[in-house]
């Protein structure tokens, strides 16, 4: 062969071999993709085993970004294997059966000039190689392992999805879930509300709540985060905007709180210059020093003091006069202040004290107090406060569902007939409906005595116990539930002598006799808990408690 | 030279071969792989030991192989009493007309083209190796004078693998040399009844000359212009040396079994021969399955068997095969 037809026979070879190799590279991808996917599936498939034994909710969409990103990091392996020309001749040549002739030809082409035969090889090469259709002799098409891919996938996915479906999943699991995507949706609705009523003051505060809503209520109602997760997280978020909610108070107003505690101080001093009211120079000192903090709870409190002195119904005349002109000074400090809302009850109350109307007085001290409470009266501080209670109740319900119902109070025990003095319900001495309350026949109701099978009833408490335990619950322990004991008792009350000091009135209430007034154990855990959990969220239990308090419930619950 | 002249030198290499065999066909019956060995070592250049129990025809093949070519042909019986003077050639003292006598060389049946030794190892190991320098050399060296063998020249020789008794085996020196050992085994039953009606009647067989040895060496020039890929020529050098059990390559069962593997002469008759079927499959370079295809008659009387391989009773081309499936796997190309 002449040395040029050498020449373009072997740029024609090359050409073609080149080809045949980017067409390599690019299936070589799609394998790599297919066995990186299948490395990243079976990671998730171990993750997600792990994350079951530990009761963990495992994270779907990190496993499904694991997916990705694996296919992604296995093709971009897979494309940047090298493959010489001569690989992929050999490829070819085995995959076409053409005996190591483009190999064979690559590898010898610039003897061409020397050599007839291998002139004749390179001619031969270039002649098979043109005919060479290099899309279907490597077609696109997955792999073997592309099989075992969607044999894990499909594994995966069932283990994902099946223990969504009801079929597969314990009442309480269902109860936890169905509640999860109510209070889910409650908060998402929280949040867009807030977001649609954004206070240009807050509006980052606010966005940025909204937006942890957001997250919060999309990752409970698509059960992405488990309950435990949830709860942390609604405490958090409540910590969260009680902050704002206080944050707002502060900067709310146009006087500040402290020029109202002064005011206040000045109005303490003129009180405690007459000596007919001592008492209430020191209270307006007291609310001035509290205002001049910031401290609104303290604000707070003191209000609610002065609504429990109206509520005892033990004022003079003149002592009414006094705190009705208290709650006039009070309500003209906190004017043109962030707790301006407190102002007007405060009025309110003056009015009523002087009027003798006293539990209405004692009310609007509580309404004010509530205002100072929460830190002002703003719009968005009342958003705030819907918000609040909207993560506190939808940490309620997380915490309760799925917990076997306790039974209301007289449906599964024991209706007794007593008379309305002995036979005093539970309930109503603790403030709550009750089965006795709601019958027509007044003084029929639950009665702890008959209940714990006392003198009125008739079986041992361990018999009534089995019998009116709902089936399949353990039998329970017995625990002391002081509040719910309907026993004799005395209580006193420690009146200090009336003199020119200040007096202060402790009702104390007697310990309860020790009975058989007991309640079973899966029946006063839920409100046990709930208790624990608002004393958790309003701190009222110390911070290096806390986590003890919260491990207690948890091993508690039934 | 052009490209449609090496294509026209090919086929004409692929018609002559074509030839040579369809003429041995008339005379010997079946037997294709044996023939195709036997022709490729003869266009190789290289010498043949046949192996089989008497009656398969390996003498015939020989004869036959020798009237097609029209080359000088003889044939040595080998017995124990046959000395080596008797292949190579004497000098005998004969009287000139003058009436003076001299020492006047008498050739050998050595100085043919084709040498037929027949029953090689029944002779001594002194007069098998008066073969060794015709062999490698081509040539023969008698009372301090060489003399050159023709070309083409080539021993092709049998030998009987059960008789033991007076047989003396051969030296490994004498079987390196040979090219190919083929194992010639009985005919089927078509092929039986085939020998039976050829050579119970009346008619015998005429063999036509349809290559010299000028179109020989022709030919064996072109079989030895074959190119070779490197990566190909690898494949050979790796079987060669997978056959040696101190070698990387070797499989297990050759570590275990093996004391000797094969010589360079081994990778040297792999080669030739993948050239010379690369030619007659029509191809102008040697493939992988070439060397697998060659890789048995070449290799497997150079493989040295331990005496625990001797123990077992394993036969050199189940190596050879396990080789093969290990050497040659790892030669194929990634898959994609």
């Amino acid at each position: 062969m002449p040395a040029r037809g050498a020449l373009v026979a072997t740029l024609a070879l090359e050409r073609k071999i080149d080809r045949i190799r980017r067409r390599i590279r690019l299936l070589l991808a799609v394998r790599w993709s297919v066995r990186f996917a299948l490395g990243g599936t079976l990671a998730s498939l171990l993750a997600l085993v792990i994350f079951r034994l530990a009761d963990a909710p495992f994270p779907g969409r990190h496993a499904a970004l694991l997916f990705a990103g694996t296919t992604a990091a296995g093709a971009l392996f897979g494309f940047c294997r090298r493959v010489t020309p001569f690989q992929a001749a050999l490829a070819t040549d085995a995959r076409l059966g053409l005996k190591e002739c483009l190999s064979s030809a690559l590898a010898l082409r610039h003897d061409g000039e020397q050599t007839p035969l291998v002139a004749a090889l390179l001619a031969d090469a270039t002649r098979r190689s043109a005919a060479i259709d290099v899309r279907a002799v490597y077609p696109l098409r997955l792999p073997r392992e592309a099989r075992f891919l969607a044999g894990a996938l499909l594994v995966l996915a069932l283990a994902l999805y099946l223990p969504t479906l009801p079929r597969f999943q314990s009442a309480r699991e269902r109860a936890e879930r169905a509640a999860m995507r109510a209070e889910g949706e409650r908060i998402v609705r929280v949040a867009k509300e807030l977001r649609q009523t954004l206070d240009a003051r807050h509006a980052d505060l606010n966005r940025r709540l909204a937006h942890n809503l957001e997250q919060l209520g999309k990752g409970m109602q698509a059960a992405r985060i488990g309950k435990k997760e949830a709860l942390v997280r609604l405490h958090k978020l409540t910590r969260e905007v009680t902050a704002a909610q206080r944050q707002q108070a502060l900067a709310g107003g146009t006087r500040s709180l402290s020029r109202a505690g002064e005011a206040l101080k000045q109005a303490a001093r003129a009180a405690e210059a007459k000596a007919s009211s001592p008492e209430a120079g020191q209270r307006l000192r007291q609310m001035g020093e509290a205002l001049r903090r910031g401290d609104t709870e303290q604000a707070a409190r003191l209000l609610q003091e002065l609504a429990n002195r109206a509520v005892s119904g033990k004022l003079s005349a003149q002592e009414r006069q006094q705190m009705a002109q208290e709650a006039r000074q009070i309500a003209q400090a906190l004017a043109d202040t962030s707790l301006a809302e407190a102002a007007r009850p405060l009025q309110e109350a003056a009015k009523q004290l002087q009027q003798g109307q006293l539990a209405a007085a004692a009310r609007q001290f509580e309404q004010a107090g509530g205002t100072c409470q929460s830190g002002g009266a703003s719009r968005s501080a009342s958003q705030m406060r819907q918000v609040e209670q909207a993560l506190q109740q939808a940490r309620r319900q997380l915490a309760e569902a799925g917990q076997e119902k306790a039974p209301e109070s007289g449906q599964t025990l024991a209706r007794g007939e007593g008379d309305g003095a002995d036979g005093r319900s539970i309930g109503s001495m603790m403030g709550e409906p009750t089965a006795g309350q709601a019958s027509p026949d007044a003084g029929r109701g639950t009665t702890n005595q008959q209940q714990s099978g006392g003198p009125m009833g008739g079986s041992a408490p361990e018999e009534r116990q089995a019998a009116e335990r709902p089936r399949g619950q353990a039998p329970f322990e017995r625990l002391y539930a002081p509040e719910r004991v309907a026993t004799n008792r005395i209580d006193t009350q420690v009146r200090g002598k009336q003199g020119s000091g200040r007096s202060d009135l402790t009702p104390v209430r007697g310990a309860p006799k020790r009975g058989d007034a007991y309640q079973p154990y899966y029946e006063v855990y839920s409100s046990y808990r709930r208790a624990a959990e608002e004393a958790l969220s309003k701190e009222e239990v110390p911070a290096t408690c806390r986590k003890q308090v919260r491990d207690y419930f948890q091993s508690l619950q039934p | 030279m052009a490209v449609a002249e090496v294509e026209a030198r090919v086929a004409r290499f692929q018609e002559q071969f074509a030839a040579i065999r369809a003429e041995i066909g008339k005379v010997i019956v079946g037997q294709e792989a044996i023939v195709e060995g036997v022709l490729i070592a003869v266009l190789a250049g290289g010498h043949v030991l046949l192996e089989g129990v008497p009656g398969l025809g390996k003498t015939l093949l020989v004869r036959t192989l020798a009237r097609t070519l029209d080359l000088k042909f003889s044939r040595i019986q080998f017995t124990p009493d046959l000395m080596p003077a008797d292949i190579t050639g004497t000098h005998i003292v004969t009287e000139t007309a003058g009436g003076a006598r001299q020492f006047v060389f008498q050739p050998g049946p050595i100085f043919a083209n084709v040498v037929l030794a027949d029953e090689i190892n029944r002779a001594t190991p002194k007069t098998q190796s008066a073969l060794l320098e015709a062999m490698q050399e081509q040539s023969v060296t008698v009372a301090r004078e060489v003399r050159r063998l023709e070309e083409p020249f080539f021993v092709l020789a049998t030998q009987n693998p059960i008789e033991q008794e007076g047989t003396y085996p051969l030296p490994e020196a004498q079987v390196d040399r040979f090219f190919f050992k083929l194992l010639v085994g009985v005919p089927s039953l078509e092929e039986l009844r085939q020998i039976l009606d050829r050579t119970t009647g009346t008619e015998e067989a005429a063999v036509q000359v349809v290559a010299d040895a000028a179109a020989l060496r022709a030919l064996r020039a072109l079989g030895r212009a074959v190119p070779i890929a490197a990566h190909v020529q690898e494949l050979a050098l790796k079987l060669t040396l997978a056959t040696h059990p101190q070698t990387e390559y070797a499989p297990e069962q050759v570590k275990r079994f093996v004391r000797y593997g094969a010589s360079p002469r081994g990778a040297q008759a792999l080669v030739l021969a993948a050239k010379i079927r690369a030619i007659l499959d029509g191809r102008y370079h040697v493939a992988f399955d070439d060397l697998r295809q060659v890789a048995a008659p070449a290799l497997r009387h150079r493989i040295l068997l331990n005496f625990e391989g001797e123990a077992e009773g394993i036969q050199p081309d189940s190596l050879i095969a396990d080789i093969l499936e290990r050497v040659a796997a790892a030669a194929e190309p990634p898959r994609c």
